[in-house]
């Protein structure tokens, strides 16, 4: 049974560049660009890519905040565009946002606001409120202003609201971002409990260990497009046969010390990460097929006059199917 | 290319004239940001002349074909449309002014950009001075275009040493308003309600700085309270100017009371604004919202 | 099922939770809508304290202008002040509702509230009316104080014939302006920052509405606009029952036009909310502020 599917999305935006007084030239934005995907009932589905890649972008197509150019999505068999009360009836969305609720009410309060604008049944949405304030550790801090609230805690809250009225599908976007390590970990387990209760989650993330860790399949989109579907094992299986390096330089004065590599036989996709640039220290992940071969991308390192630190064969991770696939890091881009 | 070389190299050359380059950038900043908002840019130039219609307006409509020659005795002047509009270009900049200043510290802190001004090596109370000041002059030019018209369609002009008089007047009626901003927006973040403190301000200033009447409808007491605003100093001077009444004695005066105003209302913000500085600074506000 | 399409069982996992329908839905909407307005309303005392405070100031200046344009002896007639006492009033309710939903949607745009509520069924009408309910209070300590500050002022007495009427030709003027209102929350929505546009309107409504004196003292042309103006059927029915001045047509008929346009603006404004909730939607510009 689909909980979700989308068949063909694709959405423009249109911005203007500003250099001076006046507005410049219009500057055109593709988004999405005929982006398929299907979950079923009691998934965990994982958007995995880097900033702008286009997740947020869906997440609120399929949540009908905003209209698709073409294509068609259905969230629980309602068409999005002409049925969204129905949609809205069926998912509960975390969007992210440092913003979001009303400063001058408590954590409790706004929960209890916006249960009304669900329709909940007032003696029920209190209970309601009471326990997932409790869920989520709140309940000290109910009472206080959201104003008063740190980061964490907002999106704590923002998670609440999306389970107020308990709905089948829920859409979480960066519910982790800018979370200390244990409200980060206390999330994936509710998360994790939400997918034993039957859940469908659609979780956007540029976090590869989360997707990892929490999604039964992945898909990775960059730049509008999705270039793989699979499960986090079978994705990392598509690039098992290949052999994954990862070499620390020092003393790199620029790319070009590297950049030749991607035209080396054998080099199936090659991605940089700068990790202190004053120092000259980069590291490269190259990801080879069986043509490739470890001593030939040494040997072409050393004959460009770099100072290797490290070189290590490692186990694919998903950040590796995404450079494979890319050419890019997701760190990088984060 | 990334070049940590030339990066560090380029950091090493500074303007020559750093405070002069500072306020040009702040100058450059405001000026797009002024023009950006077209609808607020065409509100604040219309305003005056809105105002200035609306109680003429009703004023004519009250009084039928009296009401120009009853203007004349009430207030010393012929034409109702130069005098409303006058006060109405004074009102709208002296409102800006205390509502600008009164929230740079809350809408930079909603923004996120608050802090970073710590972040570089300037005085921050100086940063905000030269906002004042580039504000100031972005409304000159407001004054400017709104009176040439009106006094165009009394068929003349002002002369440029008129002008430059008047722009003086304006710039040494508006900074002290900066000091009474700089205050309002240090004292009121500990209550986050800047806008209200500043919206009760502005009524106060409106209503007794004679933009639109002659201050002499008040009693005594309340002149007196008037007199210590620098906006009221203005207005009547730019009357005086503008009908070319005004005679040297009074200019020298009131010239005098306004650049005392302006020291003492510039003085008393950097102070309580410096004490809220050190607050904050302490307890780790600079950012907080 | 729909074109084959299987659907999951709806909220499988949520046999406990309790919806309300229908009229009973509204009501919970409303019930916390109006909850959540007043403290959020209360919350913010400087407001309160600066709304009630700020009323004098406001008053005098709006009423002195005019009062130039009058002969001295004629300062304190009563029905002179009086209208400007109803108009003020009048003006207070009306001006509320014109401003009322573009003020609750762009503070829902710069809080980052919006999406969230659109992601909700609520009624929009219903959640952008919220200000409202808080209004409710604000406006009697207002008008109380401004009565307070009328007497003291001018010393006359408040002239009201018919209270009754009076009180409804409020109430509907209220929702009068609230068409109005939600036409212009329909254009921030769509433009944002929609408030240069609101202060033109307000100055024109004033203006041709024979909000401070009679329509009949305008000229012809100006006449025959005002007549298409909802709100001039307010101010004139409201001076017919609080101080029995003549309407420009038999006032039975004015209370049928003003009803009909105020039911015709709401719709319009309703209707154009809607497509723009939609146009943004497709232009990803619902979220931004």
């Amino acid at each position: 049974m689909l909980a979700v599917e989308a068949r063909n999305i694709s959405k423009t935006f249109i911005s203007r560049e500003r250099s001076s007084f006046y507005r410049g030239r219009k500057k055109v934005v593709e988004a999405l660009k005929n982006v398929s995907f299907e979950i079923s009932s009691g998934e965990v589905f994982g958007l995995l890519g880097p900033n702008g890649a286009g997740k947020t972008t869906m997440i609120k197509i399929l949540s009908t905040l905003l209209l698709p150019d073409s294509g068609e999505a259905y969230v629980n068999g309602y068409d999005v565009v002409r049925e969204p009360e129905k949609v809205r009836e069926s998912i509960g969305v975390s969007l992210y946002s440092d913003r979001g609720f009303y400063w001058k009410l408590s954590g409790r309060e706004n929960l209890l606001y916006f249960a009304s604008l669900y329709h909940l049944e007032p003696g029920w949405a209190k209970d309601r409120v009471d326990e997932l304030l409790s869920l989520l550790g709140l309940e000290e801090d109910a009472d206080r202003l959201v104003e008063e609230y740190s980061t964490g805690m907002k999106s704590k809250l923002n998670i609440a609201r999306a389970l107020l009225h308990d709905p089948p599908v829920l859409f979480l976007d960066e519910p982790t971002i800018g979370l200390d390590p244990n409200s980060a970990r206390k999330i994936r387990e509710i998360i994790l409990e939400l997918k034993k209760k039957g859940k469908t989650v659609l979780l956007t993330t540029h976090n590869m260990f989360e997707a990892d860790m929490l999604s039964d399949r992945v898909a990775i989109i960059n730049k509008g497009k999705i270039l793989a579907v699979g499960s986090p094992s079978d994705l990392k299986r598509r690039i098992s046969s290949k052999s994954i390096l990862e070499i620390e330089l020092i003393g790199v004065k620029d790319n070009g010390a590297f950049e030749t590599l991607r035209g080396l036989d054998g080099v199936v996709s090659m991605a940089h990460q700068w990790l202190d640039p004053s120092a000259g220290r980069v590291d490269l992940k190259v990801i080879l097929d069986e043509k490739g071969s470890l001593r030939e991308v040494l040997e072409h390192l050393l004959r460009t006059d770099n100072k290797m630190l490290s070189v290590k064969s490692i186990e694919p991770t998903l950040e590796d199917v995404f450079v494979y696939y890319t050419g890019e890091r997701l760190e990088s881009q984060a | 290319m990334y070049s940590f070389i030339t990066l560090v190299k380029d950091l090493r050359a500074r303007p020559r004239f750093l405070y002069a380059a500072l306020f040009i950038s702040i100058l450059m900043k405001e000026t797009k940001l002024f023009t950006r908002y077209v609808g607020s840019l065409f509100t604040i130039m219309a305003m005056p002349f809105m105002m200035s219609w609306l109680f003429m307006g009703i004023g004519y409509a009250v009084a039928g074909y009296s009401a120009l020659d009853n203007f004349t005795v009430n207030t010393g002047v012929k034409s109702p449309l130069l005098y409303f509009t006058l006060g109405g270009v004074l009102m709208i900049s002296s409102m800006i002014m205390v509502e600008n200043m009164s929230s740079v510290i809350r809408e930079e802190q909603l923004m996120g950009t608050f802090e970073l001004h710590y972040l570089t090596p300037n005085n921050t109370i100086l940063v905000w001075i030269f906002h004042a000041v580039a504000q100031s002059i972005l409304i000159l030019i407001v004054f400017t275009i709104d009176l040439t018209v009106v006094v165009a369609l009394q068929g003349s002009l002002l002369s440029p040493l008129d002008w430059l008089v008047a722009s003086l007047i304006i710039l040494l009626g508006l900074l002290p308003l900066a000091g009474i901003g700089l205050a309002v927006a240090a004292l009121t973040m500990r209550f986050k309600e800047v806008w209200a403190v500043a919206s009760t301000i502005n009524s106060f200033i409106a209503m007794l700085s004679g933009f639109f009447y002659p201050l002499e409808v008040f009693p005594g007491i309340v002149r007196l309270a008037a007199s210590l605003l620098p906006t009221t100093h203005a207005s009547q001077l730019l009357r005086q100017i503008i009908q070319a009444s005004a005679t040297s004695l009074d200019f020298q005066q009131k010239i005098a009371i306004m650049l005392g105003l302006s020291l003492l209302y510039l003085i008393l913000g950097r102070f309580v604004y410096e004490r809220w500085e050190v607050e904050a600074r302490s307890k780790g506000e600079l950012a907080k919202y | 099922m729909r074109d084959g399409r299987s659907r999951l069982v709806v909220r499988e996992n949520s046999r406990n939770t309790r919806f309300v329908k229908g009229p009973r839905a509204l009501l919970v909407e409303l019930s916390w809508v109006s909850r959540v307005a007043l403290k959020i309303y209360l919350r913010y005392p400087a407001w309160i304290i600066a709304d009630i405070i700020t009323a004098p100031a406001w008053l005098v200046l709006l009423i002195f202008p005019v009062l130039m344009f009058l002969p001295k002896s004629q300062w304190s007639s009563p029905l002179v002040l009086n209208s400007f006492l109803w108009a003020m009033i009048l003006w207070d309710i009306v001006s509320y509702g014109l401003w009322s939903f573009g003020m609750a949607i762009r503070r829902e745009q710069q809080m980052g509230t919006l999406e969230f509520i659109y992601l909700t069924n609520a009624n929009r009408v219903l959640i952008f009316a919220r200000n409202i309910f808080a209004r409710i209070i604000s406006l009697t300590l207002t008008i109380a104080y401004t009565y307070v500050f009328f007497k003291l002022l001018f010393n006359i007495q408040v002239i009201i014939f018919d209270p009754l009427p009076v009180l409804l030709v409020l109430l509907l003027g209220l929702f009068t302006s609230m068409g109005f209102g939600l036409l212009y929350g329909a254009l921030v929505l769509r433009f944002k920052d929609a408030g240069p546009l609101n202060n033109i309107l307000q100055f024109i409504i004033l203006g041709i509405s024979g909000v401070f004196y009679p329509v009949s003292s305008l000229p012809e042309s100006l006449r025959v606009v005002s007549m298409i103006l909802p709100f001039t059927y307010v101010s004139e029915i409201l001076r017919y029952h609080a101080l029995g001045m003549p309407t420009l047509i038999p006032v039975k008929c004015e209370w049928i036009i003003l009803v009909l346009s105020t039911l015709l603006l709401n719709m319009a404004g309703f209707i154009l909310l809607n497509l723009i909730e939609k146009n943004s939607k497709k232009t990803g510009e619902l979220a931004k502020y």
